[in-house]
């Protein structure tokens, strides 16, 4: 039964290394949401107690000179005009009505009442921009100025209703919905298929420099053959060059897949392509199905009829 | 005008917190005044493993007490288990100081620092000095005051534990802001409420069966001779189901509850049973032999510990512990437990009702622990500390802008 | 230009100590020689033990060290042996595309031999993978600790490694088990494991699999490999077969669902074995595991059988894409690309045929969802056995670990099928 009933041998733990002389060791709070919330309501107790206290006080004081003084303050402002004119400039191809969808100026705002840092920091949200500066230019204008990213490569992306979008990548691996762009100039794009991670997961795309560069060289050195690049897969590449085994995948319009070791020189690469193209084409041009340069030593050769050669 | 505090009685087990309210009166009546159950994560084996987690279980459980019970907590009375809890028993001696060898209050003191004097190492901490009888000139005695005699000794049973466990169960109830006045440790706190007066009298052992941990106690001649903690409890035999049968942990629980029985029959051999059992598609039998052999094979390792260590410490005798053992804790509901009790321990059991004085809700032996912390509160230790602290101007203030 | 030839494909199966001898000579793999080469070894320091083997190859080590006569169980010997004769070692695991060590830990030849052989081996181009069996409970703290920390090492230094526990075994003996039963269903198991691999490697198949798919599912060392084998032979055998598969006890070992990168699953099944069983159990398979994995199917044809099937599953969990991949082969064949012109809005598609497109939702995080409904497929895990508490401290009581299920360490036989 509770309470009743004789206990003989009295328990304690008085005594030298009792637990009561842990109790003492530094208070480090454990939080939960409920002991927060605890504390909160305390301390918001605590508050309510102080800001009545101080409220009252206040007032009391506020009442006193009230009564003592009666003078009026003299109105002094300076007089701030509103803004009337944006004046946009873009290194890239966003058009100014672009510009109205992401700031939104109130009519009649002044020239001093406008957040400038806000502006910026919703420019630079956009995945487009890469940087944004924006600029009073008095007496009534705001200069607004914004460095974009550049298309390297198109992703389509299959969006929630099952409808295809495309997507621009960008040279530092920024995936984006492209505005502004001519269909001519983003035709031109090869399409890239993204290297799959051990989850599922794509973002963020690591290692797009190198990818940037390989288009770069090869557009250079054999534009002729760059055109016909339709696909770039990153597979078996994770952006991490250091990593034995990365290799960057084309695929051509006409069927022929080229491995490129991201590590090495693009140059030495897309010579020792040219090199193996023409000596295939001087052997009367069999289809090719499969060219590897990624090995060390020779580069690999894998044909329709299933051969395999090494040069 | 009385004095009253409100008490929290707090568990932290295996798988589940229980927090009882209980509002004492001018230290003499106890009222319930709210109860909780919650779930806990983070606690394995009766040991907090993973702080955050255990604390959010923790106050989680406490706020809905406290809210049930429309009460603020003054202070807490927390419960101790797990396998780093080690008990020895100490004698203290001293001689009779005064020269006519009656014995007085200051050899009662002596004897007993002499035996609480014991060093433990630097990273455990004494939980219970729990005293047994005097023995004066080698003859047992309740009270050795004012008696004759030359040579007083005392016994104590002394329990301590990892001083890292105990003060993370100490951090939890601290993170809430809430004050530990006492540390009980579970079993003492299910013998003290489970067994009346007589039964420890005569000897009587109580089995705490549950989810991460085994507690028992045994009580001889009125006083607590031994305590113990073994790690087994209702997870193991839940997960002993799961490995043997191949299946996940849900099932192995639903298969204990279902048909799970302490001890393992000849004519189950001819039984099968369904793992679901509502004629779905898919759905298995499985043969009872294995689900009863199992259980057997882990309850019955559990009895035979208990039965080793009482034995390695000279307590185990049937006529010593008369009055048989008391089962309590969930694992308790297990068909057939005191039936295993007897073939494993040869003595007679019993499942534990409840104390009498409690509304019904609070009998199941899911509480025995927590109503024994509120025993505890009411009765205290010995070295019980002063009840709270005069109300603080702020408190009083506070009270004030009660909101709720 | 030079030509590359596609060689004769190069199988071994090295039983170390005395129990991955007796293992070896358990094994019956003459139905496989095709077009390849399987080669069985032993490697012991207990002359007695290798002469009476029937293995081909026997490299006897530590003729210094123990001369010929076991090393008794320790585990410095053992190694000490092994050491000694690190370039014969060489010489007979070299020069193989497959290589299968098979021992028994917890003594002093295997555990620590096992080791050595292992590290020999990575230095090679082979695939090495392994099977350990691990001492009984009541053989007490010391050969477990042994066995435990060989375990250990050996993972870390081949491909896949299979831990076989005694005390599991024993579950599965017959009737009457005894000590011997749990090896002789050690030696079943290990026998269907490589047999199974064998004749998928070395035989064209229904669904022809080789050396490539393995590789892929293996190409990384460490991590936990997953192993089961099911098999049936009468009445509805594929069904039976499935049940016996999924009721396998290493595949039941943990209460964590693993997270695989791939399996194999290589069926064997007689001439009346058709595509449309094949497809059968190929999507009750796929069905059951967690719909995240990559599976690779093989089925083989066993004139020698009739309506009967063997499962055999074996794969990798766990590891995350930071491995490297180790060799300098051609990029293994990437899977099918769909490349057929999409439905585009006229305005973007022009004469453009985009890759396969990618779905929005994988631009973010994605969780993955377990299939909460159905019974989930269990797969073993490191320090198996413990089950739900794998993740706590030992839970020592006397050189007992608790948390250990009390039938398995005292050895009683739990009959599942009825």
């Amino acid at each position: 039964m509770i309470g009743r009933g004789t206990s003989k041998g009295s328990s304690s733990a008085d005594g030298s290394q009792s637990w009561r002389e842990l109790a003492g060791s530094p208070r480090k709070r454990v939080n939960s949401p409920q002991a927060r919330k605890r504390r909160q309501v305390k301390l918001l107790k605590l508050l309510t107690a102080v800001l009545l206290l101080a409220g009252l006080s206040a007032l009391v004081y506020w009442l006193i000179t009230v009564v003592q003084s009666r003078e009026e303050p003299i109105q002094l402002s300076t007089p701030s005009r509103a803004v009337e004119q944006l004046i946009f400039d873009t290194d890239g191809v966003l058009p100014d009505r672009w510009l109205g969808t992401v700031i939104r100026l109130k009519q009649g705002t002044t020239m001093m009442e406008v957040d400038i840092h806000a502006m910026k920091q919703a420019l630079e949200n956009e995945p487009q921009v890469i940087s944004a500066s924006v600029e009073r230019v008095f007496p009534s204008s705001l200069k607004i100025s914004i460095k974009e990213r550049q298309p390297v490569l198109r992703m389509a992306v299959q969006g929630r209703d099952g409808q295809t979008e495309q997507r621009i990548v960008a040279r530092d691996g920024t995936i984006y919905t492209g505005v502004g762009y001519a269909r001519s100039a983003l035709a031109s794009l090869p399409y890239l298929q993204p290297h799959q991670r051990s989850d599922g997961s794509i973002r963020p795309l690591r290692g797009m420099e190198r990818v940037a560069e390989l288009l770069a060289v090869a557009r250079q050195q054999q534009p002729e053959f760059y055109r016909s690049w339709q696909v770039i897969s990153l597979e078996h590449y994770s952006g991490n060059p250091s990593l034995f085994g990365e290799v960057i995948e084309v695929r051509t319009r006409a069927g022929l897949r080229i491995i490129f070791a991201a590590a090495t020189d693009f140059g030495l690469q897309l010579d020792r392509l040219q090199v193996i193209r023409e000596h295939v084409r001087a052997r009367g041009n069999p289809a090719m199905e499969r060219i590897d340069l990624s090995l060390r030593g020779s580069a690999a050769v894998q044909f329709r009829n299933g051969r395999i050669s090494s040069f | 005008m009385s004095e009253s505090r409100v008490v929290g009685a707090v568990e932290i087990g295996t798988s589940k917190v229980v927090v009882l309210l209980g509002e004492i009166i001018d230290d003499a009546g106890l009222n319930i005044i709210g109860h909780s159950i919650g779930s806990s994560q983070g606690v394995k084996k009766g040991v907090i493993h993973n702080l955050s987690a255990a604390s959010d279980c923790v106050h989680a459980a406490i706020m809905k007490a406290e809210k049930h019970a429309q009460s603020r907590i003054d202070e807490v009375y927390l419960a101790q288990t797990g396998s780093h809890l080690i008990g020895n028993f100490n004698v203290g001696s001293t001689n009779v100081s005064s020269p006519d060898n009656l014995v007085r209050e200051i050899d009662i003191q002596q004897a007993r620092e002499d035996a609480k004097r014991r060093k433990l190492p630097a990273d455990r901490t004494y939980i219970h000095h729990i005293q047994n009888p005097f023995l004066l000139d080698g003859q047992q005695v309740d009270s050795p005051l004012a008696r004759e005699g030359r040579h007083l000794q005392v016994g104590y049973w002394s329990v301590h534990g990892e001083s890292s466990r105990v003060s993370d169960s100490l951090r939890v109830i601290r993170g809430i802001d809430l004050d530990v006045s006492d540390i009980i440790i579970s079993s003492i706190a299910s013998g003290a409420v489970l067994l009346e007066d007589a039964e420890k009298e005569h000897g009587a052992l109580v089995i705490d069966i549950g989810g991460g941990t085994t507690d028992y106690v045994l009580y001889r001649g009125g006083y607590i001779v031994k305590t113990g903690v073994v790690p087994v409890g209702g997870d193991h035999i839940t997960n002993d189901l799961s490995i043997g049968l191949r299946v996940g942990r849900k099932s192995a629980e639903a298969f204990k509850l279902k048909y799970g029985r302490a001890y393992y029959d000849s004519a189950d051999r001819d039984e099968k049973v369904w793992l679901i059992g509502d004629f779905t598609i898919g759905d298995r039998e499985y043969p009872l032999a294995a689900i009863t052999r199992i259980i057997d094979a882990r309850v019955s390792e559990i009895f035979s510990i208990i039965k080793e260590e009482l034995s390695e410490a000279e307590l185990y005798s049937p006529a010593g512990i008369a009055c048989g053992v008391v089962l309590t804790g969930g694992t308790a509901q297990l068909r057939g437990i005191d039936e295993s009790v007897r073939r494993h321990l040869g003595l007679a059991a019993r499942v534990a009702e409840g104390p009498l004085d409690v509304a019904a809700e609070l009998r199941q032996p899911i509480y025995s622990t927590a109503l024994g912390l509120l025993h505890y509160a009411l009765t205290g230790q010995e070295d019980r500390q002063k009840p709270a602290k005069p109300a603080s101007i702020l408190r009083k203030l506070s009270g004030l802008l009660n909101f709720e | 230009m030079d030509l590359r030839a596609n060689a004769a494909l190069k199988i071994k199966v090295v039983g170390i100590g005395g129990a991955g001898t007796n293992a070896v000579d358990a094994l019956q793999l003459d139905e496989w020689n095709g077009t390849g080469s399987i080669q069985l070894a032993a490697i012991n320091t207990d002359a007695q033990a290798l002469s009476r083997s029937q293995v081909p190859e026997k490299l006897m080590i530590g003729r210094q060290v123990t001369r010929g006569l076991g090393a008794g169980g320790e585990v410095d010997v053992g190694r000490q042996a092994a050491e000694a004769d690190r370039a014969a070692i060489a010489a007979l695991v070299g020069e193989v595309d497959l290589l299968i060590l098979v021992v028994g830990l917890g003594g002093g030849t295997g555990s620590a031999a096992a080791g050595i052989v292992a590290e020999v081996a990575a230095k090679t181009a082979g695939l090495v993978l392994a099977f350990a069996t691990l001492p009984f409970s009541f053989e007490g703290k010391r050969r477990k600790e042994i066995a435990e920390a060989s375990l250990g090492e050996l993972r870390q230094l081949v491909h896949g490694l299979i831990p076989l526990p005694n005390d599991i075994l024993l579950q599965e003996g017959e009737e009457d088990s005894s000590v011997l039963n749990a090896f002789a269903v050690a030696d079943r198991w290990i026998g269907r494991g490589v047999s199974s691999l064998c004749a998928m490697l070395l035989t064209t198949g229904l669904i022809n699999q080789d050396i490539s798919s393995l590789r892929s599912v293996f190409h990384a060392r460490g991590g936990r490999t997953v192993f089961g084998t099911g098999s049936a032979s009468e009445g509805d055998y594929v069904q039976a077969a499935l049940e016996d598969l999924l009721i396998c006890p290493l595949l039941h070992l943990g209460d964590r669902p693993a997270r695989l990168d791939r399996i194999l699953v290589n069926i064997i099944g007689g001439p009346d074995l058709g595509i449309a069983q094949v497809n059968a159990v190929v999507s009750q398979v796929a069905q059951r595991f967690n719909s995240r994995e990559d599976i690779v199917f093989g089925a083989v044809i066993d004139a020698g059988r009739s309506a009967a099937l063997e499962i055999c599953v074996l794969g990798k969990a766990g590891l995350e894409a930071a491995a490297s991949r180790g060799e300098t082969l051609p990029p293994p064949a990437p899977p099918p690309v769909s490349m057929e012109p999409l439905q585009l809005d006229p305005a973007i598609a022009g004469d453009d045929r985009p890759p396969r497109p990618v779905h929005q939702s994988k631009l973010r995080k994605s969780k993955t969802n377990p299939a909460a409904d159905q019974e989930e497929f269990l797969f073993v895990d490191d320090h198996a056995q413990r089950g739900y508490f794998d993740k706590t401290d030992r839970n020592l009581y006397r050189d007992e670990d608790l948390d250990v299920p009390t039938f398995l360490r005292r050895g009683i036989r739990i009959k599942l099928k009825i």
